[in-house]
């Protein structure tokens, strides 16, 4: 693991969305969203999503996966068992929209498998997901933070300034392992970042 | 600050005072900020209390002790203050939360999840505000109760969208 000092560690820096964009174009007024947010608990974010009628499950998955002894687990264990016990419990939970953030970023084909079949129980057609996936060497070794200003601009902020090797997923990546997603839109950004929208079939 | 107690008064009974309108999210957050202090005569349960069982009544209530059961009060306010462990169900008009809370929340106007706070449950609320640094995992419902709305999941049209690869 390299550490290489960032300039931006720990000051927010502005990231103009596309994805996340054409994902509010899909919503309808006048309809209560169900939203499952892989990333933490954020007041700006809850706030911007108050602007709509929904209900919010905040999971911070990958935190709760970091937590000692949990992730990766033992072996005979499968990912998918552990990724259960960090996403919502309660019975027939469908939600229309999945934050993945990052955190592609950080699991291997194998997890990511695993994470979108757990995922998709939670999805009916037209289930929306929107993920950031790197298209830079290295990327951060934990997941960014991203602050929601409003639908075109996020805020990010980089925890650590230690760096590991980015998976470097392609679409047809994506597109193989999220089995049930299709790309809706695919968006390369200038900061490295490539969007991704994805529709549950 | 603090109303000095008279001679007689029992040493329990204290007035609340509410989270401070000068605590200021760390993040830019738009919308009106928390209520202004208000002073109230309200009830208190201490840091060396446990309660366990369902609390109900019609004045505000500070909890810094334990509690387990259910608390409401739906005219009232809720505070749990940092020292707080809260394991119930909390039904309030205002409910402010600095300590920890494992239990559904649901507010009448506004739920507030202090900085200090660690919260798991589910929120219903007309407003929420969660202060950068609060730990929170659950589901936060911000449906009005007077809205009726579809709940269906939308059928996203596949429509012709940009389309790049990377």
């Amino acid at each position: 693991m390299t550490r290489i000092a960032t300039a931006s560690h720990r000051d927010g820096i502005a990231h103009r969305t596309s994805g996340l964009g054409v994902l509010f174009e899909q919503l309808v007024r006048g309809r209560k969203y169900f939203i499952l947010d892989l990333g933490p608990a954020l007041g700006i974010n809850i706030d911007f999503w108050s602007q709509i009628s929904c209900k919010i499950y905040i999971q911070d998955f990958y935190r709760s996966l970091r937590a000692p002894g949990v992730f990766p687990p033992e072996e005979g264990v499968s990912c998918e068992s552990v990724f259960d016990k960090f996403l919502p419990a309660e019975p027939d939970v469908y939600v229309d929209i999945i934050l993945c953030w990052d955190l592609l970023n950080y699991f291997k084909p194998s997890e990511i498998e695993g994470l979108a079949r757990c995922l998709s129980r939670y999805c009916q057609r037209g289930t929306l997901l929107f993920a950031l996936v790197s298209s830079l060497p290295q990327i951060p070794a934990e997941p960014i933070t991203f602050r929601i200003l409003d639908r075109t601009q996020l805020i990010y902020e980089i925890h650590t300034q230690a760096v590991i090797p980015a998976p470097r997923y392609l679409v047809r990546d994506i597109i193989r392992l999220m089995s049930g997603f299709q790309v809706l839109g695919s968006f390369l950004l200038r900061n490295g970042f490539q969007e991704h929208l994805l529709s549950y079939r | 600050m603090w109303k000095k107690p008279e001679p007689d008064e029992p040493q329990s009974l204290r007035p609340l005072s509410y989270p401070p309108s000068s605590t200021v999210p760390a993040n830019p957050s738009p919308g009106p900020t928390p209520s202004a202090e208000v002073r109230r005569e309200g009830a208190l349960i201490g840091q060396s209390l446990y309660v366990k069982g369902d609390l109900r009544g019609a004045e505000d209530l500070r909890i810094e002790g334990t509690v387990e059961g259910k608390i409401e009060l739906p005219q009232n306010n809720v505070v749990v203050g940092k020292n707080g462990r809260v394991k119930a169900d909390i039904y309030g008009r205002v409910i402010s939360i600095e300590g920890e809370v494992q239990g559904n929340l649901e507010a009448e106007e506004q739920l507030i999840l202090r900085q200090s706070s660690t919260t798991r449950g589910n929120i219903r609320a007309a407003r929420v505000i969660l202060e950068d640094g609060a730990n929170f995992k659950g589901s936060i419902d911000m449906t009005p109760r007077e809205e009726v709305v579809p709940e269906t999941a939308a059928t996203v049209p596949e429509s012709n969208l940009q389309d790049s690869e990377g």
